[in-house]
Formats: structure tokens, sequence, C-alpha cells
């Protein structure tokens, strides 16, 4: 289980080694294309291509994780695309009235000193807009994002995924006002692998947490870091 | 005497280094773009465009507005009743917010052009006249939740990048306190004088428009790496 104490730990584990200018000049380039790939997913994510959106996850790298708030964990690549192939599928069915709106604000990037992998976080203003019994439910919905990524055969790729919420709440009302969760009813086959560790949401009644805490400046992955832990 | 290998490392860096510096470039570009265009200094924007590059052109909802005509009619005219530099204008709680989040840019390989998308989460406040349609409005502003999406090709004139092809997309435009599900679509440029009009009147509203009957499209598309530009790619109705 996470904690706030151990995610804010490695906030102030600095790295001592500094970089040459032809690996600040590397560096440079991976936050790009890392800003490119976290991006272009929640595009894909936005528009249904839910092969395309598995596609932004590490392939053959192991340990593939991804972590969302009301449903839970799931384990490993092949987990990771049954989750979003199969919500696509049966959740979202012809996709009329759907509109899952993500945008990345705020973005902490570090990439390890060795260049093999980076982990980022940023704050998330959006929508969610779905069909129900009683109509089309939309939602301002609010989120931070935790994310882990591995260089794959020379190219950046999602290694794992965390959903942090805010606060979800209908147009016109405050996010101090609770907001009942929708029960998901998840299809059997596009069930977590387990729950999820953490599930803070805004309300009156409990304080902001420094979760997820940024990256701090790192030399070699540790698995401790992870925004996933497996 | 530079060896191979170091001539080698030295071109990767500086390509390398070109790249970056056009990436943050491009992103202080549309971002002034955007804090001009909430200070309602509209003339000032055309200083932002390849107004020299052929092809240059505007599309927003509900019309194109192409070549160097066009975008100084949008500019001067479409905006011109509500520009900060001309005295006279009606700026009293006039709005128009939109940010640029979710950035995906890529720098062609020849680093001659370059293509960006955006999410941007914004709001207008339209106050004197709905500056859709021309139409006066109440003295008390009405306020919406506008969010759009921004494709954007850009070109480089005299050394500095410009803004080639904007277009944007608008997802909903939403009274603040009502839900997008259920806004009622405000007609955008039919209504237009021909001094303020755009050269093409395109299909209001867009298919990429929020309904609770449709599915959201893939528009635009984020930019994937090329190596020189395909007008095929172009943003904002080629």
């Amino acid at each position: 289980m996470m904690t706030a104490s151990s995610r804010t730990r490695k906030e102030h584990t600095m790295t001592l080694k500094p970089r040459t200018c032809e690996e600040q000049v590397q560096m440079l380039a991976d936050l790009h294309e890392i800003q490119n790939l976290f991006s272009r997913f929640l595009y894909l994510h936005l528009a249904g291509r839910d092969e395309e959106t598995a596609d932004q996850f590490a392939q053959e790298t192991p340990g593939v994780r991804a972590e969302f708030p009301t449903i839970g964990i799931y384990d490993g690549i092949e987990s990771v695309r049954r989750f979003y192939v199969g919500a696509g599928k049966h959740v979202e069915d012809d996709r009329l009235g759907h509109l899952h709106l993500h945008t990345l604000t705020t973005p902490v990037i570090e990439v390890a000193r060795d260049g093999q992998t980076a982990q980022g976080v940023w704050i998330s203003p959006g929508v969610e807009t779905a069909p129900n019994k009683n109509g089309v439910r939309a939602l301002w919905h609010w989120i931070k994002y935790g994310v882990d990524f591995v260089k794959e055969n020379g190219t950046w790729k999602l290694w794992h995924l965390h959903i942090y919420r805010i606060f979800s709440t209908p147009p016109g009302q405050s996010w101090a006002e609770p907001t009942p969760v929708p029960d998901l009813n998840l299809p059997e086959e596009i069930r977590p692998d387990r729950p999820s560790s953490y599930t803070w949401v805004y309300s009156p009644e409990v304080a902001t947490e420094h979760i997820p805490a940024p990256p701090a400046p790192y030399d070699t992955w540790d698995e401790s870091r992870a925004y996933v832990q497996g | 005497v530079i060896s191979p290998d170091l001539e080698s490392r030295l071109a990767r860096v500086e390509a390398a280094q070109a790249r970056s510096t056009a990436t943050h470039e491009i992103q202080n570009l549309m971002g002034r773009y955007e804090f001009w265009h909430v200070a309602n200094l509209h003339q000032r924007c055309l200083g932002l465009f390849a107004l020299e590059t052929p092809g240059v052109r505007i599309e927003v909802p509900g019309g194109l507005y192409e070549g160097r005509a066009g975008v100084e009619r949008f500019f001067l005219a479409y905006h011109g009743d509500h520009d900060a530099d001309r005295p006279g204008s009606r700026l009293d709680g006039d709005m128009h917010m939109h940010t640029l989040t979710t950035p995906v840019i890529e720098i062609a390989d020849d680093l001659r052009t370059a293509k960006g998308a955006w999410i941007s989460p914004g709001h207008e406040t339209m106050a004197g006249r709905n500056p859709h349609t021309g139409e006066p409005l109440p003295a008390k502003p009405r306020a919406y939740w506008a969010w759009i999406k921004y494709g954007a090709d850009f070109a480089r004139e005299h050394g500095h990048w410009k803004i080639w092809h904007l277009g944007v997309y608008a997802t909903f435009l939403a009274p603040y306190d009502t839900s997008w599900v259920d806004a009622e679509h405000v007609p955008t440029k039919a209504a237009l004088p021909p001094d303020k009009a755009p050269d093409r009147f395109l299909e209001d509203p867009a298919p990429w428009m929020y309904a609770a009957d449709k599915p959201h499209l893939n528009v635009p598309p984020p930019p994937e790496p090329y190596a020189t530009f395909d007008e095929a790619t172009a943003y904002a109705s080629p």
C-alpha cells in the first residue's frame, strides 16, 4: 500500500552526477518524446482507438501495470490491453455520447541519469461523459497522473500508469457536494487483477494529500519508486 | 583535426539541439497567441502568422479564412471592433480565454516545418455583441465553458517560426452552469456581413463537436514524426 510518507521521501533523493552537454541534449529529446507519447495516448483514448491506446504501453518489458482508482489494478501488458480493448467493446459500445477527455498540465518529468526510464506527474482537468439508464451523465472530472516510462527498443513507452482522483462533479454542482460513484458493473473479462491501492477523493471531511509526489532526479531505476507498486 | 566519430556525434547533438529549440519556440509562439487573444490584442496577432507563405489560413468554427487577405480580415475586421489597440473598442466584460494542454509537437526532419496539436480547456465571456454572429447581446455578459482542440502547422519565415495553418476544432460550448450534453448549439458565422465573413463557410456544428448521438472523432489527429511536409496531413481544411 502506498503511503504519503513513502512518496514524499523520494522527492529528496537527488542525483549528484552532472550530465555532459551531449547527455543534456539527449535528455531534452527524451523529455519531448515522453510528453508527446503521453499526450498521444490520451488523444487515442478519447477517440476510442483502443488497440492503439494499448500499443502505447511497453510490449516486451516485464512489469507493465495500470491502476484506476474506482476499478483496480491490471498487471502485465495482456491485462492492460484486455482492459482498454474490452472496455471499449463492452462499456462504450458504439461510443455514441461518450466523451472521455483528459488533459495534461503542470508536468514534472525526470529522466533517469542512465536514460533507460523516466517518471512524470501531471494535473489533469477533464470531463467524463457516458450514457446510462437515466440518459447521458456528464461530469467535470479532475485527476492527477503518476506515470513511469521505459525505453524499449529505442522508443519510450508507458510502463506504470496510475490515475489519482481529485473530484468528479456534474456541471452546475460544487465539488464540495457528494457525487455518487456510478456502479460500473464491469463484465468478468475486463475486471481488474487486484483492488486499487489508493482511493482518495476530495470531500469536505478529508485533507488533501501529497500523492503522487513529483519525481526527484535519479540515476537508475529502483522498483520502490514505481507509481504502481507490483 | 576532428575525428569522424566526433564529427558524427557533433552532428547528432546539433540536430537534437535544433529540434529542442524549435519545440520550445513553437510552444512559446502558440502561448503568446493565447495571451494576446485573451487581452483582445488581435491586430498584434497578425505578426504571429506566416503572412508571406502561400497557404496561410485559419479555420474557426463555421468558417475558413484563407490567404493573407483572409487572415487579415479575421484579425482586423472580424475581431476589429473589440481590439484593445483600437480606440472606441467595446471591451468591458469581453474575455475569450483558451489554454494549451496535452501537447503533441513534431518538428520535420528537414527543420523547415512543424506540426502540433493541443487540447484546450477554456471559457468565453461574451459582451457587447456575440462575436460569432455579430448580434447585440444584453448588457450582462454571458459566460460559457469553451473546450476546443487545436491542430496547427508551422513554417519558418525570416528565421522565425510562424503559424501557417491554424485549425480551431470546438468540442463544446456550454453556458457555465449547463452540461455540454444539454447545451443548445450556438450558431456561428452565418449571419456575418461580407467584410467580416470567412472565405468559405463550413459545416456548423462541425462533425467533431460533442453531441449525445455522435461518437467523438479523432480530429485533429495528433501529428506523427515526419521527414518533410506533406499537404495531405495539413490542418485547417486544406
